[in-house]
């Protein structure tokens, strides 16, 4: 993944060259990224077939959007991943809202899901947030937040699990895990806007 | 609801981002997002504090189809030898510049007594104004494409009024369907959006005898003669 300045600089360079319709650049800045977007997709559908739909609909996006990209707001990977990110959410509900449609009981929205994602080998969301910000100020501050918090957190962003079916999952009223989703993020936001140490920031 | 307040907007950003929201939610943020800076700043904070995550999520490499249906959706058409160059009169080297300087001539007296706009006599507003204009409707009579050219322009602008659903593999082609011969093909069309195809010629000498333009499914890009039927379609008109 590129993360380093010098690799934000070349992927900003290959987007402005998109946005100026550069097929060559573009093709080049697909080849950077897709393996590390196409993680990203997967981890959230599973399936290769939906991941890749997902992943040639957001290249295409990025080829006729290249030009509203805007440095100022967002490195480079974040925002290619963010574009990624979005649609693999999308499809997510979309999908599991078919899904539904064939299933008679349609309270619990969450259940048939859980069950596939149970069944599956995976890596666990925490341990995976736990990887994810190894040195990081990111993990100093996700630990002062409490364990529901961190696990619901952790399940909604690795697994994109909505809000009702991480009710479902953690067997908690709904309006308790949006206040943990509502009161982690808050925590979170609170704790990487405080001015810190500089060798503990990303 | 006030999407733009901070703390409500921040909580339904992070949401956002995060994922947890609804379909419905989803949406309804996003379609505010279009218009709203503050809303897109909000999300594009989110994301940036939130990107760390990503780390630790193995990569995995997309079969080589992938790449091959984005170039496919999105490579503008290569050069290929059409019809209308077989138009041209075949000349010995030295006389086709010759012969493209006096019409170069011809046409720019031409241009100048037809259309003083060249020279900023006209107004600005009118200078630009298409002249074949092509509307395609799907089976349901539904406009879903237009499709514009200046006048002597040598790019196509096509527009997808409402997104097309592209089947998964197939490309879709734009044809122009000449009065007294067969389909024609133009280049490939996105699911939505905008595109700018290069006609190879001018659009006068394309257009002149093309009533109709169509859109079909094809396999790939390079296909000569519609493979599919036609999914949309409608007439191509020369303004002036």
């Amino acid at each position: 993944m590129a993360t380093q300045p010098r690799d934000n600089e070349h992927l900003a360079r290959l987007l402005a060259r998109t946005a100026a319709r550069d097929h060559a650049a573009f093709r080049e800045l697909y080849e950077l990224t897709s393996a590390h977007l196409f993680g990203v997709a997967l981890r959230i559908l599973h399936r290769n077939e939906r991941a890749e739909e997902v992943l040639q609909d957001a290249y295409v996006n990025v080829w006729n959007q290249a030009g509203s990209y805007a440095a100022g707001l967002s490195a480079p990977m974040t925002w290619l991943s963010s574009v990624v990110r979005n649609k693999a959410l999308d499809r997510l509900r979309h999908v599991r809202l078919s899904d539904q449609s064939t299933v008679v009981l349609v309270d619990d929205e969450g259940e048939e899901f859980l069950d596939q994602v149970a069944a599956a080998p995976r890596a666990d969301p925490q341990e995976l947030l736990l990887q994810a910000t190894d040195g990081l100020r990111l993990r100093h501050c996700l630990g002062t937040l409490d364990a529901p918090q961190r696990q619901s957190l952790a399940l909604a962003y690795y697994d994109g699990l909505s809000h009702s079916e991480l009710a479902a999952h953690l067997q908690a009223p709904l309006g308790t895990v949006k206040a943990w989703i509502r009161r982690g993020l808050d925590k979170l936001k609170q704790c990487l806007e405080q001015p810190g140490p500089a060798a503990a920031r990303k | 609801m006030d999407y733009e307040r901070g703390p409500l907007l921040d909580q339904l950003a992070g949401a956002y981002v995060l994922g947890t929201l609804s379909r419905r939610a989803r949406r309804r943020l996003a379609s505010v997002a279009e218009r709203s800076p503050a809303v897109q700043r909000a999300l594009a904070q989110w994301h940036e504090r939130l990107a760390p995550l990503e780390r630790s999520i193995p990569q995995a490499t997309p079969g080589a189809h992938v790449w091959q249906r984005i170039a496919q959706r999105t490579q503008p058409m290569p050069a290929r030898a059409a019809w209308w160059q077989g138009l041209w009169p075949r000349l010995p080297g030295w006389s086709a510049p010759a012969l493209a300087f006096s019409l170069g001539i011809v046409l720019t007296l031409g241009v100048l007594h037809q259309a003083p706009q060249t020279l900023g006599l006209a107004p600005i507003a009118t200078r630009s104004a298409p002249s074949y204009v092509g509307l395609l409707t799907d089976a349901s009579g539904e406009p879903v494409l237009g499709a514009s050219s200046l006048r002597r322009g040598s790019v196509l602008t096509v527009k997808l009024l409402k997104p097309l659903v592209i089947p998964t593999g197939k490309v879709a082609m734009l044809w122009a369907l000449p009065v007294d011969g067969a389909p024609v093909p133009v280049g490939a069309v996105p699911a939505s959006g905008k595109v700018e195809i290069a006609l190879g010629a001018p659009s006068d000498t394309v257009f002149a005898k093309v009533a109709r333009l169509a859109v079909s499914f094809e396999d790939s890009a390079g296909v000569a003669t519609p493979g599919g039927a036609f999914v949309l379609s409608g007439h191509c008109v020369k303004l002036w």
